[in-house]
């Protein structure tokens, strides 16, 4: 962990790498919560996955 | 518009399947993967020293973006041009267009802050850079195409119009670097001289990371896709209802009190 | 019989419903005002983002009497500094122009490394005022630990072509 912070450039280095997760992670859980949402609205027989 | 229908008792799943979840645990194993090696064990670069790194989630998100937009313009094309123009191959498409651009905007935030070391400025107008803007804008304008009103069906059909004709704006991008002079480099592994100028560690955390990206494409386009169908059963339940809220008004008003 | 009234009905407002509809042709306007704007860079300033050092006088658009963007190999053992001003050579295909920097190159500035200097030339003499160094990466990628440094070295300051 020392060397990933020692690193010259850290700053923007980590801040691509947190980016990257933090919008990701935003999208998956959007995704997965409107998911839910609507699929509680829907009977499982009508879902071509289940 | 979402209808106020009451939650059904057999209604328990989401989007989620036991295959997903399987994909979702190994997108999530292989992103530490990703993490472990483009942050601590692969080296800094002669030349860009740790900049580097950002490469590992900049060219597989790029390459992503460029997957997702092709799978929109093939299934437009599938829409479009298939006998049954199944509604199916139109939510794929709108539901990979979404993961694209979320990928695209990716590409130019890491892109600008590996600008800001290697080149001193976080965004500069060359040939590479503009022309990803441009890809990144026309398909924000295609996902607000797919927002405007419509039926179904007329939504799907010149949404899958834009998805055959942005797609075509990939080798543009791609090929920027050799077509115009630009401030960006050439490709390196993605090139037409087969000639693959990279460290041996280096190209394995690449190659960890367009894996770890494709999987959490794959996790991303079933889930959002499910929904994206979802919502379209709950919209045409909607109109059923609506439909048969007419009739019931139609039979409530003739004189034998049940029509024929 | 009689036929359903199929007429659109009045609708109660609803909170949310209206930004819903507007939202999305809101977003398609600033999308093609927005690619409008990127064209427009594209044309303006991106389809040839600069003059190779021995194209300048010669080439259209890459006259001595107005700014421009210079590209070449930093030329080894001409970096020199006085802590003001960074003083360098360029070349591109055996011609070369001197440049004066206005500070520190900062980022990975190095000899042997492709550079786009932003500036004009000083008529008084011939040297190019650079306000702006750019470094422009090569599509290879060496490993700080690796073996081939020695060679890598070597072999980096070979002036672009």
């Amino acid at each position: 962990m020392t060397t990933v912070i020692a690193m010259r450039d850290a700053g923007f280095i980590l801040g691509a790498y947190a980016a990257t997760v933090a919008v990701i992670g935003s999208f998956a859980l959007w995704v997965l919560r409107a998911g839910r949402r609507s699929g509680r609205l829907v009977d499982d027989e009508e879902k071509y996955w289940t | 518009m979402t209808p106020t229908t009451s939650p059904q008792p057999t209604a328990r799943r989401a989007t989620g399947t036991r295959a997903t979840r399987v994909l979702g645990i190994v997108t999530l194993v292989m992103l530490g993967w990703l993490l472990l090696f483009g942050l601590v064990l692969s080296p800094a670069d002669i030349d860009q020293g740790d900049a580097v790194r950002i490469m590992y989630v900049h060219v597989p998100t790029v390459w992503l973006a460029y997957l997702a937009f092709i799978v929109t313009a093939v299934c437009s094309g599938l829409y479009l041009f298939g006998k049954r123009h199944s509604l199916g191959f139109d939510r794929v498409a709108g539901a990979s267009a979404e993961i694209g651009v979320v990928f695209m905007a990716l590409t130019l935030i890491s892109g600008s802050l590996w600008g800001r070391i290697t080149w001193g400025v976080y965004w500069q107008w060359d040939a590479r850079l503009t022309t990803t803007a441009l890809l990144f804008v026309t398909y924000i304008g295609y996902l607000a195409v797919r927002g405007l009103d419509g039926t179904r069906e007329r939504r799907a059909r010149r949404s899958a119009v834009i998805g055959l004709l942005a797609v075509v704006e990939i080798p543009l991008v791609h090929w920027s670097v050799r077509l115009w002079r630009s401030l960006h480099q050439e490709a390196t592994i993605l090139d037409t001289d087969l000639d693959v100028d990279i460290d041996g560690l280096m190209l394995f955390t690449l190659f960890s990371g367009v894996i770890a990206f494709t999987l959490l494409f794959v996790w991303l386009l079933l889930h959002r896709t499910r929904t994206i169908a979802l919502d379209d059963l709950l919209a045409s339940r909607g109109l059923d209802r609506a439909i048969a809220e007419r009739r019931a008004e139609v039979s409530s008003s003739s004189p034998s009190g049940g029509g024929s | 019989m009689t036929s359903p009234d199929l007429s659109p009905r009045p609708v109660e407002p609803v909170v949310g419903r209206r930004p819903r509809r507007v939202l999305p042709s809101l977003v398609l306007v600033a999308a093609i005002l927005a690619g409008g704007v990127v064209v427009t860079r594209f044309l303006t300033s991106a389809v040839d983002y600069y003059c190779n050092v021995d194209e300048v006088g010669l080439r259209d658009g890459c006259d001595r009497d107005r700014r421009l963007r210079l590209q070449g190999t930093v030329t080894e053992g001409s970096v020199e500094s006085d802590g003001l001003t960074t003083s360098f050579d360029i070349e591109f295909d055996d011609v070369t122009i001197g440049v004066d920097y206005d500070g520190e190159p900062g980022g990975i500035f190095k000899e042997c490394i492709p550079v786009v200097v932003h500036g004009y030339f000083d008529s008084s003499n011939d040297r190019f005022m650079g306000d702006r160094v750019e470094v422009k990466h090569s599509d290879e990628y060496v490993s700080v630990n690796d073996a081939r440094l020695t060679e890598a070295r070597e072999s980096a300051c070979q002036p672009s072509a």
